[in-house]
């Protein structure tokens, strides 16, 4: 019965449904929306989700629903990881480049969340654009030894419909024209933004001061009623934290495609491999493990890979035992794997700067993003004003890190530096992509199910490096102009411990030339008929904005393509 | 969770009048806790004998005291850890509390936008059903990856988890034979001091459990058997756990945004302690920024 309650456990949706016109794999921000577009129009569609629903309620119509279980409660999604990979049962390995030998660590790198929403339920929702230049890197940027530059196979223009759909499919508060770097918008933002934490405040002050430009930060978090969800009331549990309210965006595409009648939702479903035909040019069948980790499998004309720039190309090798990997004829498969090179500006204030009020992000700017070819201003990325907002954590910092005890501890805990003291700001670094930063099966490891787990294999490039250092000094002067007492760049990146950013980018990148690339203009495999892409996987280049609109944008339209080739634009608002 | 002298939101809609509350109607969740695993007065699972619960407490005091804020033990947080280390020995695992709402913060005022006399439920007092592969992941951390099938599928290449239960059992039964060979008769003997040179002594694996799990029981939610009282939150200027009011409020009239009173969100809150820090605390510090290559600006 479409658009009803599921009455199945840990299947939501229309539970009848047992013809699928698609699969999609990953319930995340691209799965989500990419079912959104093919639903509503009409098809029917099974999402295979890893993870448990933490959204009661996301198919019922009813108003009030969902009411999530996400909670301000940080031992359980911070400390024990409620919507983690748990890397006891699933890791992955990383080593810096292949003279490092098989694997330098194994446990968790880079893991996004497996919960139904992705990786987008734990987000702040910062959803900048990316820029014009972003789409022509290599052209602007010529040959950039030991990297892998490319240019997108559509522009900014091209891209910018689609961009505007997305952000009112999800609902983002923002400001048009406070960026003066911003690329060009056709409307306004859907909503105005929230209020600003006291700590943006103090930075925007001090950026002021060195003659940037900070703005308030676009995020696809409601700062009014709007799509039955209540604004943002700041409850400060947001980075790393599902919704108790559900005024993010996190699942508004997902319920609504849900609600379409003409999706079914299988959770704690875990992909496993694809199957093709004779040809190897057709995907027959996805196989998974399911609820109970018994083999399970499910057909549709078509299967979209949502499931993250790591996990959709290990699902790719895993799919080609002994061979390159599905889709893998151009050798780039799994390759260019970007993630966001963080400089991380860490300043200690005076005054309380009450971290844990507040939607963790803000505002910031976007002054170091750079210009490309001028060596004044190298590639930096965009800046998001930030704080603390963990005690456990910060506690734990006093107590394994700083290792004080008794009454030395207790003056930390009182005094806070590392808290109520603290502001952040982070520089998003555009990463150079690199053929040889990868990921690939580990030769030996496996997960608790007997899969070869991903190995990432990732050393920064000097062209972010040397970002990092140009804008560093620069950052710790601005902590200077808005009033902290300290400040630093911190931790300064030394070939290890493993990125921890969860930005997890390239793997399957987006070109015409089946050559160089994995997935076409429309993401769809270039070796496959009915194969497709739509998380950060396809992006060739990764910017430095926060990529997610982005790549949402991307598989709004890719899934508009799938059911109107000639006006994509035209279907991927559809209300059903 | 409700008292007495808390309005339950199902009465309060009663007399509402319909059109303030209409603007929070469509995300008030329906009310009445569903499942319970019992409240705070409920007897738990635990995982310590007696004697070793008395040297836990023994060594939490000594990691932290209780001086004008709250302590470790006073807090619970040795009760925190003997139910997370006896999670699977009640009828349901005791992993992860549920939500929304801890019934501590209330709802807004349909008038005014501002703290209600209605709290909604506690809903920390349920616990949510694990995953296959949460159930794994938990269980191999508690009872060791030998102990769990599949758990040892890497064994040969990377070291095995030992579970946090032996850990303990063992830790603990170190923290007793370090204190006889210094002649006390137990560890809870010992001076502060002491306990922290015998605890320093003891495996690594062991002291970073610990100090780790210490951290969580000051702090966590109280519904996990730890920070008694919501004290050390209150204690040491943390709001803790703050819906379904927030820090900004919302006039109902207008939809318009603003800031608690009580805890200001957009500006400096006058109410939280501005007077630099600690002196030791700031040496620390200083060594740390410096040694990163950073500014001291005053």
């Amino acid at each position: 019965m479409g658009g009803l309650p599921s009455r199945v456990q840990g299947v939501l949706g229309d539970t009848s449904l047992d013809r699928f016109d698609a699969v999609v794999v990953g319930s995340g921000a691209g799965g989500g929306i990419a079912a959104r577009v093919l639903a509503t129009n009409g098809l029917k569609v099974c999402i295979l989700e890893a993870g448990a629903n933490y959204f009661p309620g996301l198919d019922d119509p009813a108003p009030g629903n969902p009411r999530p279980v996400f909670a301000n409660d940080e031992l359980k999604l911070g400390a024990r990881g409620l919507a983690a990979q748990q890397a006891r049962v699933e890791p992955r390995t990383f080593r810096t480049s292949a003279a490092d030998g098989p694997r330098q660590f194994v446990g968790e790198v880079n893991a996004l969340p497996r919960t139904v929403g992705g990786g987008w339920t734990h987000a702040d929702m910062k959803t900048p654009r990316f820029a014009e230049f972003d789409f022509r890197m290599r052209s602007l940027l010529g040959d950039v030894p030991g990297a892998n530059f490319a240019d997108w196979p559509l522009d900014y223009d091209e891209l910018e419909p689609f961009y505007a759909a997305t952000e009112r499919l999800v609902g983002v508060q923002g400001k048009a024209g406070a960026d003066p770097f911003a690329a060009r918008r056709s409307g306004a933002y859907p909503m105005a933004p929230g209020v600003p934490m006291y700590v943006a405040e103090v930075l925007s002050e001090g950026a002021r001061r060195l003659g940037l430009h900070p703005f308030p930060y676009p995020a696809a978090v409601n700062s009014g009623f709007r799509d039955g969800r209540p604004p943002c009331n700041d409850c400060g549990f947001c980075s790393g934290y599902g919704c108790p309210i559900n005024a993010k965006g996190s699942v508004a595409p997902l319920r609504a495609a849900l609600l379409s009648g003409n999706v079914q939702l299988r959770t704690e479903c875990k992909a496993t491999r694809l199957e093709t035909d004779a040809s190897g040019r057709r995907v027959t069948s996805v196989h998974y493990l399911d609820p109970a980790g018994r083999p399970a499998s499910v057909s549709g004309d078509r299967v979209l890979l949502a499931a993250n720039g790591i996990e959709s190309a290990r699902l790719c090798l895993l799919s080609d035992p002994g061979g390159a990997g599905l889709g893998n004829s151009s050798g780039q498969l799994g390759r260019n794997l970007m993630f966001h090179f963080q400089t991380l500006a860490i300043g200690l204030y005076p005054q309380s700067l009450h971290g844990e009020r507040g939607k963790s992000v803000s505002g910031g700017f976007s002054d170091f993003r750079g210009v490309p070819g001028d060596p004044g201003r190298p590639l930096g990325g965009i800046v998001e004003f930030g704080t603390n907002s963990g005690k456990i954590a910060e506690a734990k910092n006093y107590l394994l890190d700083v290792g004080q005890r008794g009454l030395a501890l207790k003056r930390f805990l009182r005094s806070s530096p590392f808290g109520a003291h603290l502001a952040v700001m982070t520089m998003q670094g555009e990463d150079a992509p690199q053929e040889t930063n990868r990921i690939d099966l580990d030769p030996a490891v496996r997960d608790v199910d007997g899969l070869a787990v991903a190995r990432i294999t990732y050393q920064p490039h000097a062209m972010e490096l040397a970002a990092s250092r140009f804008y560093g000094p620069k950052l710790i002067d601005l902590h200077g102009k808005a009033g902290a007492q300290f400040a630093f760049v911190a931790p300064r990146y030394d070939g290890g411990p493993t990125p921890t950013t969860r930005h997890v980018l390239g793997t399957a990148r987006m070109g015409d030339d089946p050559h160089t690339s994995v997935v076409d203009r429309w993401q769809k495999f270039h070796d496959l008929d009915n194969l497709w892409q739509v998380d950060g996987g396809a992006l060739p280049t990764g910017s430095g904005y926060n990529p997610t609109l982005t790549l949402q944008a991307l598989a709004l339209r890719a899934a508009g393509a799938i059911v109107d080739p000639l006006h994509p634009e035209a279907v991927v608002e559809h209300p059903g | 969770m409700a008292t007495g002298i808390r309005i339950r939101r199902r009465d309060f809609l009663k007399v509402a009048g319909f059109s303030g509350a209409a603007l929070w109607l469509p995300w008030l969740p329906g009310c009445g806790t569903t499942t319970s695993s019992g409240g705070a007065s409920a007897a738990h699972p635990v995982f310590f004998t007696d004697a070793e619960r008395a040297t836990m407490r023994a060594l939490a005091a000594a990691i932290v005291p209780e001086d004008e804020t709250v302590g470790a033990v006073e807090a619970g947080a040795v009760d925190y850890l003997d139910r997370w280390l006896a999670a699977f020995d009640g009828p349901r695992p005791d992993v992860f509390r549920g939500g929304p709402f801890s019934g501590r913060e209330p709802w807004p005022d349909p008038s005014t936008g501002a703290a209600g006399r209605d709290f909604p439920d506690d809903d920390f007092v349920t616990v949510l059903p694990l995953t296959r592969l949460q159930e794994l992941a938990v269980r191999i951390e508690l009872y060791g990856s030998d102990a769990v099938p599949g758990g040892d599928v890497n064994a040969g290449l990377v070291p095995q988890t030992r579970g946090l239960r032996a850990i303990h059992r063992d830790g603990v039964a170190e923290l007793e034979r370090r204190a006889l060979e210094r002649e006390a008769t137990g560890f809870a003997e010992l001076g502060e001091a002491a306990r922290l040179e015998v605890f320093a002594a003891t495996p690594a694996e062991f002291q970073q459990a610990v100090l780790g799990e210490l951290a969580e029981g000051l702090f966590c939610a109280p519904e996990y058997g730890g920070n008694r009282g919501a004290r050390a939150w209150r204690d040491y200027y943390w709001d803790g756990d703050s819906q379904p009011l927030g820090h900004t409020l919302f006039d109902p009239a207008t939809g318009a945004p603003y800031d608690r009173a009580d805890r200001p969100n957009q500006s400096r809150d006058p109410a939280l302690p501005d007077g630099g820090f600690d002196p030791e605390v700031e040496r620390f510090v200083e060594a740390v920024v410096l040694g990163q290559g950073g500014k001291r600006f005053f």
